[in-house]
């Protein structure tokens, strides 16, 4: 009996540990100790929550399971459930920059899905989460406008990411490129440093208009005179389309920009 | 004896497998697993990833031993152990109302704890008395 007792213990020891060095493998693995729950100036309201979805202010991360996403989410929410977390992230990378801020949600309730989410993407880089911790379920029960099936890539009229003035140097500095949308005489009279020229209605092939220096995830600052919307997201939808994820909008244009006084280059194509 | 060793047998392969059943679901989505946990708030948080991590893999091992008949008695030691403890967690859960699943097999079952639970609970119990105490052969597992 004695063997036996001490037995039924390996047999419980032996698993755990395997189940700790899975989990550490585990792409889809969690955090041994759950991360702490939201700071209290981190947590969005109802009524903000409103206000932030219907103005499309800023990027909003379903934590829940597909299925439940499916169902029914938050409209222009991405999916984003923690056990397929690797396989979505570098799409959700080259869709929202580190710098941005982000809003994640779960059922609500005691849910600690988004929380968990929210550590991982902390883990990336992404510094400016959000929770809204009342969750589909206040929602749903408030009678919010809902949004149902699956997450689809935004390829087409997908909500432009807005950059300002501040992200438009932060995201050059780190490589990537403004794409200067107005025609090319404005263009050679003056756009913003390393800009390339695509035109409104350009006809040719954008890839060759970037050339071999832009990668598909390469971050693309689309911009013209000022709140160009219509063309940016053309142009946007074309590049994505192709290939090229990383499509910002800077809504401030080469007008703000230059009054500003950032750094600007005259002159045709270099 | 050789009725008691063909039961003995079938008690192992229907316990041991509805183990490993509810293991895999568990180990594919330990986060999911832990926020079940949670809700039953008999646990401190900080266990819960803990739990949610290790548990599966105990019942997996286990599990597959019964089936097996490797060390069969104290897998079926270490599953009575379990199941006593998914007892209390069930009565528990029942006694304060509360509206969670029982999260047995994960999270694809809806329903919430109840009877049908325990009496299941009760049954894996009674095969794994039935694997620990049936009559030793001197001989080695097959």
């Amino acid at each position: 009996m004695k063997k036996t007792i001490l037995l039924a213990l390996l047999i419980s020891i032996i698993p755990s540990l395997m189940g700790l060095a899975f989990n550490a493998v585990n792409p889809g693995g969690i955090p041994l100790i759950p991360p702490p729950p939201p700071e209290k100036d981190r947590i969005v309201d109802f009524q903000q929550m409103v206000f932030i979805v219907s103005n499309d202010q800023l990027t909003v991360v379903d934590a829940r399971r597909h299925q439940d996403y499916d169902e029914g989410h938050i409209p222009g929410a991405f999916s984003m459930p923690e056990d397929d977390f690797e396989r979505l992230y570098a799409e959700f990378n080259a869709w929202v920059h580190e710098s941005e801020r982000i809003v994640v949600y779960c059922q609500g309730g005691d849910c600690e899905s988004s929380i968990n989410l929210a550590w991982k993407l902390k883990g990336r880089g992404y510094a400016d989460i959000m929770h809204y911790t009342g969750g589909f379920h206040e929602w749903e029960e408030a009678g919010q406008e809902i949004e149902y099936g699956p997450w689809e890539p935004p390829f087409e009229d997908a909500p432009l990411i807005q950059v300002d003035l501040g992200l438009m140097n932060t995201m050059m500095a780190e490589g990537a490129i403004a794409i200067d949308l107005r025609d090319p005489v404005s263009f050679e009279a003056g756009h913003i440093r390393g800009a390339v020229n695509i035109p409104a209605g350009y006809s040719g092939d954008p890839a060759e208009a970037l050339g071999d220096e832009v990668y598909s995830d390469t971050d693309l600052l689309l911009y013209g005179e000022a709140e160009d919307w219509d063309a940016a997201g053309e142009l946007a939808n074309v590049l994505r389309s192709i290939g090229f994820t990383g499509a910002h909008f800077y809504p401030g244009g080469y007008q703000e920009w230059e009054a500003a006084g950032e750094e600007i280059e005259t002159g045709g194509a270099s | 004896v050789k009725a008691l060793k063909v039961l003995e047998i079938l008690s192992g392969l229907a316990v041991g497998g509805i183990f490993i059943y509810a293991a895999w679901s568990k180990i594919l989505d330990p986060g999911e697993f832990s926020g079940l946990i949670g809700a039953y708030k008999l646990f401190p948080r900080w266990s819960l990833n803990l739990i949610a991590i290790t548990l599966p893999w105990v019942e997996m091992v286990a599990g597959v031993m019964m089936v097996t008949g490797i060390f069969r008695r104290p897998a079926s030691l270490a599953v009575l152990a379990l199941c006593v403890g998914f007892l209390f967690s069930l009565g528990w859960a029942m006694h304060h109302g509360y509206d969670i699943s029982c999260g047995c097999f994960g999270g694809e079952t809806e329903h919430k704890v109840g009877w049908s639970d325990i009496i299941r609970d009760l049954l894996l119990i009674a095969g794994c008395l039935f694997c620990l105490f049936a009559p030793k052969k001197r001989r080695a597992l097959v």
